[in-house]
């Protein structure tokens, strides 16, 4: 069971959920080639967030303020009652509102008792002010990450396609 | 599955909620609001210079005290070369106040007599105007001298607001962290949302009218000091600092320096349209060069909506209700615009 939200929210960001946080960011594709004091200084503004059984972390349509990584837990992206992904520690979503003002376009919800931390756009836009070169180096991989997507989804549509 | 959608009196509520709050942190912090809203400028204007520092390898809080004592160096060694000016200027203005609105009672009488002899019967404009001048000479008056009493008593804000600052400068962050995680769930991405849209723009909005002032207050000052006016920088810091209120400060701007040139006993034609044509040209430069480069793009409001917010706001708090009408307006149009929008589901669910 999660802590009580006010105060777990309050007083559970120590040094080593820091540490843990960071070094979980690094392994994602997202902060390839990104030193890890630099990954540490950006987790120190993230914002953790609990999240129980059931529990939405978006809805399809909200406003999204930027990408979460799962530090502990599973959740389930769904559209309607579809099952898109299933994600688990050390996975990342919602990274489409880095870039972009746009809606979230699919549900996020959490299948068991999870903790994320959120990396917003805000933060990526004043990262990339202070230290452009490393923040341009995440764009790059954000980038990548959203071609590859892009190309599953139309791989996807091409074989669904082909098999009506 | 969406969020269930909000009426727009609920959003509306939400927002006077907002307002109440607000308004009750004003009222506790009335006491110290000068160091504060300095200190949030200060601040503002630090932090940039702070990262910069924190990656050349030096701790927040070495970097914060070195830009603050270099900050204050700067500042006491133009105030040494500053302060006696503008006060010798001010004392100069307050012993002139009589012979200023003795000059103009005179201008009143002599402009009565031509028009009594030109129309052939009796207009006494003095006494017509008597009371407005006895009005504008107390008000004259007591400006000159809650202008340097203000001086001495920026005193205490010149010592909080570095304190508090430095403590902005090393918290804020961390404060702001924590108290996003004391946000619900379900709607902690739309406030921080909205909490970044209206910081942006208000910090944009403040640099720009700062900056936008310093040069108006710059060009004023070197124009009048090259027509020859007396007290330029009083009068060239009065154009920069009126500047800040939106169409009618640049009017108020031209008043004491026109009637500075009228009330001479060696009036001079040329230094009338000197004057006039020192504030035409700051306002020319504002309105083709400061306003589009610096000002344009930071709020997004209607000329007329800023008139009137400018004008009803001002007339409910006074000077501080004039200053800060626009940035309220811009942060209540971002806050209206994101929960309704927002919080009902994006503009796809508004339709559904």
């Amino acid at each position: 069971m999660l802590k009580n939200n006010l105060w777990g929210n309050l007083f559970h960001k120590s040094g080593n959920w820091q540490q843990q946080c960071a070094s979980l960011w690094a392994a994602t594709p997202l902060f390839e080639g990104i030193p890890q004091r630099e990954i540490h200084a950006l987790v120190a503004d993230m914002i953790p967030r609990n999240y129980q059984t059931g529990e939405y972390i978006f809805h399809d349509g909200d406003q999204g303020a930027g990408a979460a990584l799962i530090v502990d837990g599973e959740i389930d992206i769904r559209s309607g009652e579809v099952v898109l992904a299933h994600l688990g520690k050390g996975d990342f979503f919602g990274e489409i509102a880095l870039v972009l003002d746009v809606p979230r376009t699919a549900d996020a919800v959490a299948v068991m008792d999870t903790q994320c931390i959120f990396f917003l756009q805000a933060e990526l836009d004043a990262w990339l002010s202070r230290a452009p070169y490393y923040a341009g180096r995440l764009s790059k991989n954000l980038a990548n990450v959203l071609a590859q997507r892009l190309t599953l989804a139309n791989k996807a549509l091409a074989q669904r396609g082909e098999g009506q | 599955m969406k969020h269930p959608s909000l009426t727009f009196g609920r959003v509306l509520l939400i927002y006077l909620l907002i307002v109440v709050v607000l308004a009750l942190l004003l009222f506790l912090f009335s006491p110290v609001l000068l160091p504060v809203i300095l200190a949030l400028l200060l601040s503002m204007l630090l932090a940039p210079l702070v990262h910069r520092l924190n990656r050349a390898g030096l701790s927040d809080a070495q970097a914060i005290i070195i830009l603050l004592l270099f900050l204050a160096t700067l500042f006491s060694a133009l105030m040494y070369f500053a302060i006696p000016l503008v006060l010798d200027e001010l004392s100069n203005l307050k012993s002139r106040l009589p012979e200023m609105w003795l000059g103009m009672s005179s201008m009143l009488e002599q402009a009565s007599e031509r028009l009594t002899s030109t129309l052939g019967f009796v207009i006494d404009l003095p006494q017509m105007l008597g009371a407005l001048v006895s009005k504008m000479e107390s008000w004259g008056t007591s400006l000159v001298v809650n202008t340097a009493g203000l001086l001495s008593q920026s005193l205490l804000s010149l010592i909080l607001a570095p304190l508090i600052s430095f403590f902005l400068l090393r918290d804020y962050r961390s404060i702001r962290t924590r108290l996003f995680g004391l946000l619900p769930n379900d709607r902690f991405e739309l406030i921080c949302l909205l909490y970044f849209r209206v910081n942006q723009q208000l910090q944009r909005y403040v640099k720009g009218i700062l900056l936008q002032s310093a040069i108006i207050a710059l060009v004023a000052t070197v124009g009048f000091y090259l027509a020859g006016l007396e007290m330029a920088i009083v009068f060239g810091l009065l154009t920069g600092v009126l500047n800040i209120i939106p169409y009618v400060g640049p009017l108020f701007a031209m008043v004491p320096p026109l009637l500075l040139v009228l009330v001479n006993p060696d009036f001079e034609p040329f230094m009338l349209l000197s004057v006039i044509g020192v504030v035409l040209a700051a306002q020319l430069i504002d309105n083709l060069i400061v306003i589009p480069a610096l000002i344009a793009n930071t709020v997004n409001l209607h000329p007329l909506t800023v008139l009137l917010g400018v004008i009803i706001v001002g007339s409910f708090f006074g000077m501080w209700g004039v200053l800060l009408a626009i940035p309220f307006m811009a942060a209540s149009k971002i806050i209206i615009n994101g929960l309704y929008l927002g919080l009902a589901g994006s503009e796809k669910a508004v339709v559904d």
